[in-house]
């Protein structure tokens, strides 16, 4: 375990996602390792999406029951309004944020979280959910709804990490950030590569290597004559081509 | 077109939205950290952003990842900020940062606070509960387990509704099934329920219309000497005044000049009034709600005179 060789830098943010990276270098700067922050706990439980046959039956029979016929909503009597038409309980999204954590951490609520993320759900899916059930209450207003997606979304997160869950964040993403990490290691090997050319290639212009003192003899007849013998085929890329 | 279809098509738009700032953050860590994978980059951020939500209360509640790995260390070390702006600068001339409707107050300082171990390793078990059939969403069997997002599943682990004391044993019962409750049930009923209403003590006897119940509290709302009236003055009284359900003294919390910096900087820059800091949802660890929600500094920072 590091010991911090610093104390924390003071942070304010707008956005969550900033604060947390603005933290998270702050403790690696500090002196921590990601291992300390993140440590390891083995091989994740892959939240896979599965088809179901069931569920899209279920869907199917729901979406047959029919919509609001328009201006049906019309026909209400004012005096007994929904629990959306009325004035939210919550106007303050930080109240607001604070009430929907907590029933996020109760542990029913958790674990079925957990069981979500395990079966395929994706995290902003399920954090939708949870504050639409909000808004449909009256707890809060359709804005303040949109505020609370990405904390709540984090914090699902952290949830499905602390349950070591490869979890979906949108759709069916679950590889997104492996196949990322894959196509980053092919970027960095090429990298690596161009570099140790130009490394090359400096190295032997520091040198002052001219090419008309190089000996003749170092490439072999065979090769030369190979090379001759291919010349003609070889065009550049540049060439006027055959009319 | 209705609220409700413009939800849809925002909830369409916010899922990509989100995800697509995750992946930019992940990215931008990424390119100043490097030879880390974007896995564990998430990781970071997701244990990160819990803390910061929960003012450092997820550490605490998850018990597992954070508990024993980053509460001993990198917890610690986050939760050193707030610790900063409450430790030693009391009364700097500064302003009063006594936000109590956060988290940790109104949910932790609560019966929920029993949340605290079991809460892990009900995440990680959860993981294996598969149950056919059964919603996601759907209510619990255990025993006292209230439905999730219901109101007795916001007051505490158990639903005491049903539960009532048992005068022979000195212990509970379940009113429903007739059977006593375990030792670990009633560790989990809320305190309020388990102990006896709290006594006034004599200043509030002699003080009835006494805010905070002590006299350093009322000292510090009255005194405008010390007490800057600025931040979230207007927004403590509103909470004092509406009354603690428990019985509780609203904890106090008071920052200095340093840590308002911060604040000080984000609000003129994004042309708002600092007064007005609870009314804009922002996160930091110099952010009042992070700081408030704290509940290593809802310990007494302040020596409460008799």
């Amino acid at each position: 375990m590091a010991k911090p060789n610093k104390n924390p830098r003071p942070i304010v943010s707008g956005s969550l996602s900033d604060a947390s990276a603005q933290v998270v270098l702050d403790g690696l700067d500090s002196g921590f390792t990601i291992d300390d922050i993140a440590p390891s706990k083995g091989p994740k439980l892959r939240g896979e999406t599965q088809f179901s046959q069931e569920g899209l039956d279920e869907l199917v029979s729901l979406s047959d029951k029919g919509v609001p016929i328009p201006g049906q909503s019309l026909m209400n009597s004012p005096e007994e309004p929904y629990s959306w038409e009325q004035p939210p309980e919550f106007t303050n999204p930080r109240e607001a944020l604070d009430y929907v954590v907590a029933l996020m951490f109760e542990p029913e609520a958790m674990k079925n979280i957990v069981i979500g993320l395990s079966k395929g759900a994706a995290v902003i899916d399920i954090g939708v959910a949870i504050l639409y059930s909000q808004f449909t209450t009256g707890k809060i207003n359709p804005d303040v709804l949109i505020m609370l997606v990405e904390p709540v979304a984090y914090l699902i997160m952290a949830i499905g990490e602390e349950a070591n869950i490869k979890y979906n964040i949108e759709g069916n993403d679950l590889d997104e950030f492996d196949d990322e990490e894959y196509d980053e290691e092919e970027e960095d090997l090429k990298d690596e590569f161009k570099n140790s050319l130009s490394g090359i290639k400096e190295k032997t212009l520091s040198k002052g290597i001219d090419i008309s003192n190089i000996n003749s003899g170092v490439v072999p007849e065979s090769i030369l004559a190979k090379v001759e013998e291919k010349s003609p085929e070889i065009k550049s890329i540049l060439s006027k081509g055959e009319m | 077109m209705g609220l409700f279809s413009k939800l849809k098509k925002a909830f369409k738009k916010i899922g990509k939205a989100v995800k697509k700032v995750v992946k930019k953050v992940v990215g931008g860590v990424k390119k100043v950290v490097k030879k880390i994978s974007s896995s564990k980059i998430l990781k970071a951020l997701a244990i990160a952003a819990a803390v910061i939500v929960t003012g450092g209360a997820a550490l605490t509640a998850f018990g597992g990842t954070m508990g024993t790995g980053a509460l001993g260390n990198f917890g610690t070390w986050m939760m050193s900020t707030s610790q900063n702006v409450l430790g030693g600068t009391l009364f700097s001339g500064s302003g009063t940062l006594a936000k109590v409707g956060n988290f940790a107050t109104k949910t932790i300082a609560k019966p929920f606070g029993a949340v605290g171990g079991a809460l892990g390793s009900t995440a990680r078990v959860g993981a294996n509960l598969f149950t056919p059939g059964k919603s996601a969403f759907a209510p619990g069997t255990a025993v006292g387990a209230p439905a999730p997002f219901s109101s007795a599943a916001l007051s505490g682990q158990l639903d005491y509704s049903q539960v009532v004391p048992d005068p022979v044993t000195g212990g509970y019962i379940n009113n429903n099934t007739g059977l006593p409750l375990t030792q670990e049930q009633i560790a989990q009923l809320p305190k309020s329920f388990t102990t006896p209403t709290t006594e006034l003590n004599d200043y509030q006897k002699n003080n009835p219309s006494s805010l905070t119940g002590n006299r350093w509290g009322d000292y510090v709302i009255s005194g405008a000497g010390n007490v800057v009236g600025g931040v979230a003055t207007g927004y403590l009284m509103n909470e004092l005044t509406a009354g603690d359900p428990r019985g509780d003294d609203a904890p106090l919390m008071v920052e200095g000049a340093e840590p308002l910096g911060a604040l000080q900087v984000y609000a003129s820059n994004n042309n708002f009034d600092l007064n007005d800091i609870y009314g804009q949802l922002t996160y930091g660890t110099a952010d009042p709600g992070y700081i408030a929600s704290s509940e290593l500094y809802r310990q007494d920072t302040i020596g409460v005179p008799s």
